[in-house]
């Protein structure tokens, strides 16, 4: 599998930064495994603390093979590849004000995958004080577009009516 | 050695003209003591009478004084003898006479103490009719001046009173219109923190009402609009 197919794949896979800090996590450790004399399967062990499908590919892509000598630079090169595509890669701060379900985070990474990049990945936050609704930032533009932003505008353009209410 | 017979003879005539000198001298010196003895004689003799003269006459005037005092004795009791009787007579006018004007002297003064006391009394009543008017006057012109000194210090305290009065006006319009001031300045402050503690209340409350009151989805589905919205608004270009 080139080096490629295997971000393209581990990518469409990837949701959120956390994700990736996980992956580019595992993959330093299989770095600092290199010269150790384990098996491929101790190798791939590695793999396996992330979401099943990413560490699949992972595994096929890295650590079919037990690392020798010679297959080791390929290896690392592959490694450091990735690595720095990973952390290059884009990402919005998405700011929410309930705690996500995975079905959830999936939801949102795939609208954004979808109708974005399939590259973007998510960095997100929680923050119950937003409301509702989200923050984002993105390319260093910030937007808020929370219930709490909303119900402060329309405080601020009725404040007289509600304040009169009062009274 | 020879002798000038012209010195000889110069000698000779001065010597004998000493000589008659000398004699005459003697001559005169010889008179005097005799003139000088008499004279002592005759002093003597003068002391002598003196000393004798007044004797004599000491015991002449004794002599006389007796008897000028013996004829004055004897006149002096005769002009005694003479005037007794007179003293008596005298005695008796002087008494007489001394009664006499000592009952005169007496109506004199007893009329002089009346008319004193009259024109005491009078002069008494004078005055006091004086001290009366003088007193009148004296307290019709304190009434006058105290009317006046009142009426002057009721002026002036009347005057100070307004200036006072206006002073502490002003002072008081002054501190009414900064109070005033402060106190709208505070009620501002005061309604702005309690319309800010009220905003904050009510949105606090609506924050937490609408934090219940979204469901789950409905987060879901206010995320996604968010996100379409900021495609729209091509936050992710």
């Amino acid at each position: 599998m080139s080096n490629s197919a295997l971000f393209d794949q581990i990518i469409a896979l990837l949701r959120t930064t956390s994700e990736v800090m996980q992956v580019l996590t595992c993959l330093e450790e299989l770095t600092e495994t290199f010269f150790s004399s384990k098996s491929a399967g101790d190798h791939q062990q590695v793999f396996r603390k992330l979401p099943k499908e990413i560490s699949a590919i992972l595994i096929t892509g890295l650590a079919s093979e037990p690392i020798t000598p010679e297959n080791q630079i390929s290896i690392k090169r592959k490694i450091d590849e990735l690595t720095d595509k990973l952390r290059t890669c884009k990402n919005i701060q998405l700011t929410i004000a309930f705690q996500p379900d995975e079905q959830t985070i999936t939801l949102f990474s795939d609208w954004i995958k979808k109708n974005v990049s399939p590259e973007l990945l998510i960095d997100m936050q929680f923050d119950k004080s937003i409301v509702g609704g989200a923050q984002i930032i993105a390319g260093g533009v910030f937007k808020d577009y929370t219930v709490r932003k909303s119900l402060a505008n329309r405080f601020r353009i009725q404040r007289d009516d509600i304040m009169g209410l009062l009274n | 050695m020879l002798i000038d017979p012209l010195s000889l003879i110069f000698l000779t005539v001065a010597v004998t003209v000493l000589a008659i000198v000398l004699f005459f001298l003697a001559r005169a010196y010889t008179r005097s003591a005799e003139k000088l003895h008499e004279m002592d004689k005759v002093t003597n003799q003068l002391q002598n009478q003196l000393a004798e003269k007044p004797i004599k006459l000491l015991e002449q005037a004794h002599q006389q004084a007796q008897e000028i005092i013996d004829k004055a004795n004897k006149e002096a009791s005769e002009i005694l003898a003479s005037t007794k009787g007179y003293e008596d007579n005298s005695n008796k006018a002087l008494k007489a006479k001394l009664v006499e004007l000592e009952q005169q002297q007496a109506a004199v003064f007893a009329k002089a103490s009346e008319d004193m006391k009259i024109a005491y009394q009078n002069m008494i009543t004078q005055i006091q009719e004086q001290d009366i008017n003088t007193l009148k006057t004296m307290t019709k012109d304190i009434e006058s001046d105290v009317i006046a000194d009142f009426k002057e210090f009721r002026d002036v305290l009347e005057k100070e009173t307004i200036n006072s009065e206006k002073v502490v006006k002003e002072k008081i319009d002054e501190e009414y219109l900064a109070m005033e001031k402060d106190l709208e300045d505070y009620k501002k402050q005061k309604y702005q923190k309690i319309d800010d503690d009220i905003y904050k209340i009510l949105y606090r409350v609506s924050e937490m009402v609408l934090n219940q009151g979204i469901t789950y989805d409905k987060h879901k589905e206010l995320v996604i609009e968010a996100l379409e919205t900021a495609k729209k608004e091509q936050v992710f270009q």
